[in-house]
């Protein structure tokens, strides 16, 4: 029987920057959103009030698909404190299709399914009301394939 | 001077014997280490005029470690690079003596990951935390991140686990002639694939030892190293670096190396092929593998061809590597590889490593190492010492 990578993931509630309010206010409707420089005319990750590349702070926080590639993954199958009950699990870098490349976790994903260049889709997830709700990926069902 | 090149000498270079030292405090094994490295040198603590340590240094910073060891410097550093630290504090002083700020710096790493609890998450935490709550933050160490590294290698180049084991079973060779060596036991490919897997594709035997110790290092003055008549390692490049995953761009085929390698070849004059012996940062084979390619010893993605069937065993091999038995089976002290890089390095240049793997005649040896995360964000620092004549 193929191992499964179930979703219910520990959500930590670290300290949440101020400048990253549109973020964690879109998270909270399920949504994701991107910061975009509006000079450089790109998104950048991970979220934060200025651009890194050019320093400016004219920003456009805009929904995103969500959809996007795994670059790479791995299983982990030992683990300490809140993830050691959690083993296997899948941490993963996921490009979006909007070009930025994030860490994250792979969940409600099968052993057969999980490769290099998997379709995925951002779900977010929190284990309890008081955490933040977290990104994470699930591959995109039948329905929902498309190309980028 | 606008070179480090010459700059500067080490003249005692000192490994802590234990592996594991139940009841020691942590500035117990300073005071040891750093014994050591200026019995080495001939050298004693009224010599000493800077002082270099990590953060994980007992108390708060150097000070607390300069009370206690009786030091009065004029030149001090407690920095973190992570494991990358002491091959860059070799630059450091070697700086300072340059700049004539000190004449005979001490540079110590000590640390006891058997008995002491990892420190705790930073107070306050990296402006990303909120954004990596899954990664080495999120608590489950470094392994996963590696084997992210490693999973993209064999897809974009085709390395495989066998040639990774390698890495590992490289070590061992030369480990099993080290008497202090956490691990001295040969190991086979077959016997690093067969260990569990800690984080898919990187198993319990592609990971390093976690061991407790340290160790110290003097760097001085070329005169001063004149007047110690002991053979030495003049630095002739260093080179430091950092990359992170700049704004979400992740390439994931080099690291900072290759940038810390650059800058220290050139400001020695040389090249990888000058190099006789190279000492690489090996907190997992993967580690080793990326060093390789980054330093320019093989071409980008033929790390895996360079290292199968010996390619790093000293003597057979294609390039001697890490012959103290290294991080993945000798020592990886407090977690931090790079002193104990350097330390190999210079007893190769002495020609005082054990004779099975000890190169002919090595007169230009490489220390390279990488602290904290090589998927996203790490330092990186490389040097360059030629054996004094
Ligand atoms: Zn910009």
């Amino acid at each position: 029987m193929s191992e499964y990578y179930a979703a219910g993931l520990p959500t930590p509630s670290p300290e949440v920057d101020p400048e990253t309010e549109p973020y964690w206010a879109a998270a909270e409707r399920g949504e994701l959103v991107l910061p975009h420089c509006q000079s450089c005319r790109r998104p950048f990750w991970y979220p934060r009030g200025f651009c890194p590349r050019c320093g400016g702070a004219d920003l456009r926080w805009s929904v995103s698909d969500g959809y996007g590639t795994v670059h790479t993954y791995s299983v982990v199958r030992r683990a300490g404190g809140v993830w050691a009950s959690k083993v296997p699990f899948v941490l993963a870098l996921v490009t979006l299709d909007a070009g930025v490349t994030v860490q994250a976790n792979v969940i409600d994903c099968s052993a057969e399914q999980l490769a290099i260049g998997l379709r995925v889709a951002a779900v977010f997830e929190r284990a309890e009301s008081t955490d933040l709700p977290v990104l994470r990926f699930a591959p995109l069902r039948e329905p929902e394939v498309e190309s980028p | 001077m606008r070179s480090l090149n010459g700059a500067a000498v080490i003249v005692g270079a000192y490994e802590h014997p234990g592996r594991r030292l139940p009841g020691r405090t942590l500035a117990q094994v300073h005071r040891e280490v750093v014994t050591g490295a200026l019995a080495d040198a001939g050298l004693g603590p009224e010599d000493v005029d800077g002082f270099f340590c990590d953060s994980s240094a007992p108390g708060y910073g150097a000070i607390d470690l300069m009370q206690y060891l009786g030091l009065r410097c004029t030149y001090t550093e407690s920095g973190e690079m992570g494991g990358a630290s002491y091959i860059a504090y070799v630059g450091h002083a070697a700086a300072a003596i340059a700049a004539g700020k000190c004449r005979v710096a001490v540079i110590s790493l000590a640390g006891l990951p058997s008995h002491r609890r990892p420190p705790a998450p930073p107070e306050t935490p990296s402006p990303a935390v909120a954004f990596q709550v899954n990664g080495y933050q999120g608590g489950y160490g470094p392994v996963a991140d590696y084997a992210l590294l490693a999973r993209r290698h064999m897809h974009d180049f085709g390395t495989t686990p066998e040639q990774l084991a390698w890495v590992k079973v490289a070590s061992s060779r030369h480990a099993a002639h080290n008497p202090n060596a956490f691990l001295t036991d040969v190991v086979t490919v077959d016997d690093v694939l067969g260990s569990p897997l800690i984080a898919d594709p990187l198993h319990r035997l592609d990971c390093c030892v976690v061991t407790d110790g340290g160790g110290a290092l003097v760097v001085v003055h070329p005169d001063v190293a004149a007047s110690l008549g002991r053979t030495g390692a003049v630095l002739r490049g260093h080179g430091e670096s950092h990359k992170t995953s700049f704004a979400g761009e992740v390439d994931l085929t080099y690291s900072a190396n290759r940038r810390s390698g650059e800058l220290a070849y050139a400001e020695a004059g040389v090249g990888p092929a000058d190099i006789d012996y190279a000492s690489l940062y090996d907190s997992f084979t993967i580690t080793v593998l990326l060093a390789l390619e980054d330093l320019g010893f093989c071409e980008r993605g033929e790390g895996g061809r360079f290292v199968e069937d010996g390619g790093l065993v000293s003597g057979s091999g294609r390039l001697a590597v890490n012959t103290d038995g290294g991080g993945l089976s000798n020592n990886h002290p407090g977690n931090r590889g790079g002193m104990t890089k350097v330390i190999e390095a210079v007893r190769q240049l002495r020609g005082e490593a054990h004779p099975a793997v000890q190169v002919p005649g090595c007169r230009l040896a490489l220390a390279s190492g990488t602290g904290f995360r090589l998927g996203a964000n790490h330092y990186s620092s490389t040097i360059i010492l030629e054996r004094t004549a």
